[in-house]
C-alpha cells in the first residue's frame, strides 16, 4: 500500500503523504513533499533575507526541521502554513545572528539612503532621475531594494500579505499573535517603506 | 484635510476589496476627490505590485541534495544526547513532582504510624507473627506439649508437683509420629531467632525505660500482672531423644527500672535435654509446671496464696528485678503469648512482685 501510495505521490494530498511518513518513515513521502514545497520555501526565505545563500541555508534548516518534526504537525492549519511557520522562526535566528556578526556592512535606517556611498543599493540621485523618467522595473527593484532595509517583523509581514498573498488570519496563525496586531503591522510596515521612499515616489 | 484619517485607514481593505459595499463607494467618491489620497493609493499599488514582482532566482536543486545528505548522514543519537532527549525539563519537573508527593506520602505515614504505635507496651510485647499463631491453632487439637519437657531443661521433673508415677503409657511411634512432625515444623517457625529476641528485649527495655520515668502516675503498681494470652501445645516425642538449644549469650542493658536494679542480667546459654516423658495433657498443669521451672531456674521462688485469694490459672511469685527480661524471654523462646498488664515501679527492694494468669 505504501509503495502504491509512493508510485503516484504526485496525486496524493499533503495530509496522506505526511501520513505515510510518519506511519513509513519512508524518505519517498518526504521527498515528495519537499519537491512540492521547495520552491515556495526558498521563494519566502529569499524575499526574506534577499540573500541567495542565506536563503538556501534557511530553506535547508527549514525542511531539517520539518524532517523532524513532522510527527507533530497535527493538521489543524494547512501543512504550507505550518512551513511558513518554520521558516519564520528559524529566520528569527538569522536575523539575530546577522545582527551580531555583520554589523560592520549594515545599513542604518538613519542613514539617508538617497546618498551617494551606498554601494548596495545604487540608487541614483532624485533631482537626476524624476519619477516620471524612471521605467517601472526600476521603480519595482528600488522598493525591493528598500524592503531589506525595514525592521524584521515589518518585512515579515509584508512579504506574507503581499508577496505570499496569504489572508489575515494565516499570517496571524503564522506569527502566533492576533489578527488585530497583524492588521497593524502591516500598516506600520508599509508607512515605513513609503518613507524609504519618499524622493522615489513623490510626485 | 481632516477627513483623510479615515480613508487611509481603509485604503488597505480598498486595496484588497474587502471594504463594505457602502464604505467602498464612499471611498471612491473621496478618491475622485482628493489627490493626495489617490497619491497614497498608488503607492500602496506599487509597493503591493513589487512585492509580488519580487524576483526569486530559481530554486537551486542543491538545496534537496544538501537536505537528504544532511537526512541520511544523521549520527546515530549518543547516549549523553539520549539522556537529554528523555530528560526534558517537562519531565524532570513531572519526576520531581511525583518523587516530592511520595515523600510527603511517606512522611505523613511515617508520623501517624508512629503517633498511633508507640504509645502502648502491650502492643509491642504481644505482637506474635500471623503466622504462628495459626499454627498454634492447627496443631493444639491433635497434640500435646512438648514445651514441658523442654521447660524442664536437665529432664528433671523438680517443680512440676507431678510424680512420674502419673504416667500411665508411653505412646507409640506410630500414632505420635504425624504429630511430631507438625509439632517441630511448627517449633522451627515459632522459634524466634536470637536477633528477634534481643530485639525483642531491647524495645521492652526501652519501654521500661518510658515507664520508669513516668512512674508517678497512678497506673503503676507494686505487683506487675502478665496474662498469657496463648500457650503452645505440642506433642511428646516419639522416642528418647536430645535436644540442644543454645541461646545467644550476651548482656543486657540494664533494665534501669530504678536506681536500686541496675545489675546486668546475663543469660546463659541453656542446654535443654528433652526425653520422652509422656504426660496427662491439661493446659493448666503445664503452664504451671513450666512456670514453675522458669521460676526456680532465675532465682524466683512462688508465694503461696490462701486458696480463695487467687483463682486457679493464676500464680504469684516473687522475682529478681534483673531478670524480669530474662523471665519474658523464656516465655518468648516457649511460644507463649502474653500481655504485661502493668508495669512495675521503682522499688528499693531487688526483687519484684510479679502475678500471672493464663
Amino acid at each position: 500500500m505504501t509503495e502504491k501510495h509512493i508510485s503516484d505521490s504526485s496525486d496524493l494530498a499533503d495530509e496522506q503523504l505526511i501520513n505515510c511518513f510518519i506511519e513509513t518513515k519512508d524518505m519517498t513521502a518526504f521527498d515528495s513533499l519537499m519537491l512540492r514545497y521547495q520552491d515556495r520555501v526558498f521563494g519566502f526565505c529569499y524575499r526574506l533575507l534577499g540573500n541567495y545563500e542565506d536563503a538556501l541555508e534557511l530553506a535547508q534548516e527549514v525542511f531539517l526541521t520539518c524532517f523532524r518534526k513532522l510527527h507533530m504537525f497535527a493538521g489543524r492549519s494547512k501543512f504550507s502554513t505550518w512551513l511558513y511557520r518554520l521558516a519564520v522562526n528559524h529566520c528569527k535566528n538569522f536575523w539575530q545572528h546577522r545582527r551580531r556578526s555583520a554589523s560592520a556592512h549594515s545599513v542604518s535606517l538613519d542613514q539617508n539612503v538617497m546618498e551617494p556611498g551606498l554601494p548596495p543599493l545604487q540608487i541614483p540621485a532624485p533631482q537626476l532621475n524624476p519619477r516620471e523618467q524612471i521605467a517601472r522595473e526600476e521603480i519595482l527593484e528600488l522598493i525591493q531594494q528598500r524592503l531589506q532595509l525595514l525592521t524584521p517583523e515589518h518585512r515579515q509581514v509584508l512579504v506574507l500579505r503581499y508577496a505570499e498573498e496569504l489572508s489575515y488570519e494565516e499570517i496571524a496563525e503564522i506569527l502566533g499573535c492576533p489578527v488585530g496586531t497583524v492588521k497593524s503591522r502591516i500598516n506600520r510596515a508599509r508607512e515605513e517603506l513609503q518613507q524609504l521612499l519618499k524622493g522615489i515616489l513623490k510626485k | 484635510m481632516p477627513n483623510c484619517e479615515k480613508y487611509k485607514d481603509w485604503l488597505d481593505d480598498y486595496l484588497d476589496g474587502l471594504l463594505p459595499e457602502e464604505k467602498a463607494e464612499e471611498m471612491k467618491q473621496h478618491l475622485a476627490t482628493c489627490a493626495e489620497c489617490r497619491l497614497r493609493l498608488e503607492h500602496l499599488q506599487l509597493i503591493a505590485s513589487a512585492l509580488r514582482e519580487l524576483p526569486v532566482p530559481p530554486t537551486p536543486a542543491e538545496l534537496r541534495h544538501r537536505v537528504q545528505e544532511k537526512l541520511t548522514r544523521q549520527p546515530k543519537p549518543s547516549f549523553i544526547s539520549l539522556w537529554h532527549k528523555f530528560f526534558t525539563f517537562r519531565r524532570l519537573r513531572v519526576i520531581g513532582e511525583i518523587a516530592a508527593l511520595f515523600l510527603v506520602l511517606y512522611i505523613g505515614w511515617e508520623f501517624f504510624y508512629s503517633s498511633k504505635s508507640k504509645p502502648t507496651l502491650v502492643s509491642e510485647v504481644t505482637h506474635k507473627p500471623e503466622k504462628l499463631q495459626q499454627t498454634h491453632l492447627q496443631i493444639g487439637e491433635k497434640s500435646v506439649s512438648e514445651i514441658e519437657d523442654s521447660a524442664f531443661g536437665t529432664g528433671e521433673r523438680r517443680l512440676a508437683g507431678e510424680p512420674p508415677a502419673v504416667i500411665t503409657a508411653a505412646p507409640t511411634p506410630a500414632t505420635c509420629a504425624p504429630a511430631t512432625a507438625a509439632m517441630k515444623e511448627a517449633k522451627d517457625l515459632a522459634e524466634p531467632t536470637a536477633t528477634a529476641r534481643l530485639k525483642e528485649e531491647l524495645r521492652f527495655t526501652e519501654a521500661l525505660n518510658v515507664k520508669s520515668e513516668s512512674a508517678h502516675k497512678p497506673r503503676s503498681e507494686t505487683i506487675i500482672h502478665l496474662k498469657i494470652k496463648s500457650q503452645p501445645a505440642v506433642s511428646p516425642p516419639s522416642r528418647p531423644r536430645v535436644m540442644h538449644q543454645t541461646t545467644v549469650d550476651k548482656e543486657l542493658p540494664p533494665p534501669n527500672i530504678s536506681q536500686n536494679i541496675r545489675a546486668k542480667a546475663p543469660v546463659k546459654s541453656d542446654e535443654l535435654i528433652l526425653e520422652e516423658k509422656p504426660m496427662p495433657y491439661t493446659a493448666e498443669r503445664i503452664t504451671t509446671s513450666v512456670l514453675n521451672t522458669i521460676i526456680a531456674d532465675l532465682g524466683g521462688k512462688i508465694v503461696p496464696q490462701a486458696p480463695d485469694t487467687l483463682p486457679t490459672n493464676s500464680l504469684h511469685f516473687e522475682l529478681p528485678a534483673n531478670n524480669l527480661p530474662a523471665f519474658l524471654q523464656r516465655l518468648d523462646s516457649l511460644n507463649y503469648s502474653y500481655e504485661l498488664l502493668s508495669t512495675p515501679v521503682s522499688s528499693p527492694e531487688q526483687t519484684i512482685q510479679m502475678e500471672i494468669s493464663w
